[in-house]
């Protein structure tokens, strides 16, 4: 059956196979003229797949921001509205043009920043109490940070499918699973913050609690508490920002204080160091968790902050060391992982061992533990 | 939805051009003709190009990740009695939260993670 099967196709095969022939040139052809038009479509496709998804999460998270403003709000009234114009709020740096007195212009708008967000939060939920409202101010800035997002990836997205130009789709295209891995990451942070539970950001405020356990501590600048305590004959003043809520408060301002305070001390004496942990990101390939030393002023955010600390430590010639914490960009908004919350006794020993080989008995010593404080009291 | 309808009549009419010149290249081995080598490799590349076709056509997704679950340590400062639960609302570091089983002294919260991700 096999050996007629083969005649019969022989026979009319010639034939069908230069038709076939030609065809599957054709489509050659086709691919070669036309293959990048395919391949900005399926480039496109592949975005609008993540447009849809980062509108479900920041979807989501509207609702969950709503959800946990309205647990503190007023029962008649619905903050919908005002939160949905409120994800859009913006800042504007100040021009760096004439770079110099840039960092009290920046402190400035960001006071100003902070402070429209604690009046906002007060607002729309009254009967919270601080705790709660720092933990508020965090969902905002959450539900702000995915909103933007999404923004920004639809913006591509629109303007490539109206221009057709690879190279404006190949934008976002090669970041899409970064920028997806980024959203992910916020969303868990958003929930984190609704129900106060630590997060990556948190190690170094870890460490600086786990020297100030059972001992008191005073408010030292916003939102900044700070504990004396007394380790192998140094004196130690250990500063994080006040938790348990969603807070990092100025420990710029809080290291002055203490330099000028303990420079200003009848008995005389000066701040010998000043240690600072944080977490930072992690290279590809290492163990988060891992701790490293360094020198200079360990803190993020505008860069407000480290100008001051950087300041008044040249001011007084103070050496400034660093424990970092080392944590991927997505683990530093999420929930602290246990890898990280063991990473924070490593650099705890780390400090200590700092302190002791560096200062001699009877010399003043910051640790200031730098951080987002939610879920991390003192 | 148009590209999507010809590119998937480009890849069924490849793989059906394809599947008939990997015959043709079985009949001409048969004979015995060198003719089998060239219908051989044409309907391989074919096979391979509506592969990576169908391939690249599935929509890349973005799974939905689960918030992870987390863990609350709370110890006792006196007898270091350490117990372990789920992290409730309300709970934070260093937060005290009833008494000791063993002892009767106040327990503190000392730890909050996240449970590492089941790979």
């Amino acid at each position: 059956m096999l050996n007629t099967i083969s005649a019969q196709a022989s026979q009319g095969g010639d034939t069908l196979g230069s038709i076939l022939q030609i065809v599957y040139l054709f489509s050659f052809l086709i691919f070669m003229f036309y293959g990048q038009k395919f391949q900005t479509w399926m480039m496109l496709r592949e975005i609008e797949g993540a447009v849809i998804r980062l509108r479900i999460i920041r979807d989501e998270a509207k609702k969950l921001t709503i959800g946990a403003i309205q647990e503190f709000g007023n029962k008649g009234t619905d903050p919908t509205p005002r939160i949905e114009h409120f994800l859009e709020y913006f800042m504007i740096m100040p021009a760096s043009l004439d770079p110099a007195g840039i960092v009290p212009k920046i402190d400035h708008v960001v006071n100003v920043r902070d402070k429209r967000f604690k009046s906002e939060v007060a607002l729309l939920a009254p009967v919270a109490n601080e705790v709660q409202k720092n933990n508020l101010e965090g969902v905002l800035e959450v539900a702000i940070g995915l909103n933007l997002i999404y923004r920004v990836v639809n913006h591509f997205y629109l303007m490539g499918k109206k221009t057709m130009s690879l190279y404006v789709i190949m934008q976002i295209q090669m970041q899409l699973p970064l920028v997806m891995q980024l959203a992910q990451a916020y969303n868990a942070a958003l929930k984190a913050f609704a129900e106060g539970q630590p997060i990556g950001d948190g190690a170094g405020a870890l460490v600086a609690a786990k020297l100030m356990v059972g001992h008191a501590n005073r408010e030292l600048a916003k939102d900044i508490v700070a504990s004396d305590i007394d380790f192998e004959g140094r004196k130690l003043i250990v500063l994080k920002s006040k938790g348990p809520g969603a807070t990092v408060g100025k420990p710029g301002e809080a290291v002055e204080k203490i330099v000028e305070v303990v420079r200003n001390n009848p008995e005389g004496g000066q701040v010998a160091m000043v240690v600072m942990i944080d977490a930072a990101s992690k290279f590809e390939g290492e163990k988060s968790g891992e701790t490293s030393e360094g020198v200079g002023a360990a803190i993020g955010g505008t860069g407000v902050e480290q100008f001051e600390i950087e300041a008044v430590a040249t001011k007084y010639g103070i050496p400034v060391h660093a424990v970092i914490v080392k944590e991927s960009i997505e683990e530093s908004v999420a929930p602290m992982t246990k890898d990280i919350s063991d990473g924070t006794n490593v650099a705890l020993a780390r400090v200590k061992r700092i302190i002791l080989e560096d200062t001699k008995e009877g010399e003043a010593v910051i640790v200031a533990g730098i951080g987002n404080t939610v879920g991390i009291g003192q | 939805m148009l590209p999507l309808l010809i590119l998937l009549i480009i890849a069924t009419g490849m793989l059906t051009l394809s599947t008939y010149y990997l015959y043709r290249a079985f009949l001409s081995y048969r004979k015995g003709e060198t003719d089998a080598i060239y219908y051989t490799v044409i309907g391989a590349i074919g096979i391979a190009i509506t592969f990576y076709m169908t391939f690249i056509l599935r929509k890349r997704q973005f799974m939905k990740k689960e918030p992870p679950a987390l863990t609350t340590i709370t110890e006792c400062a006196k007898c270091g009695f350490k117990s372990l639960r789920r992290f409730t609302k309300g709970d934070y570091v260093y937060k005290t939260v009833g008494n000791c089983e063993r002892c009767n002294e106040p327990m503190l919260i000392t730890a909050v993670y996240a449970e590492p991700e089941k790979k």
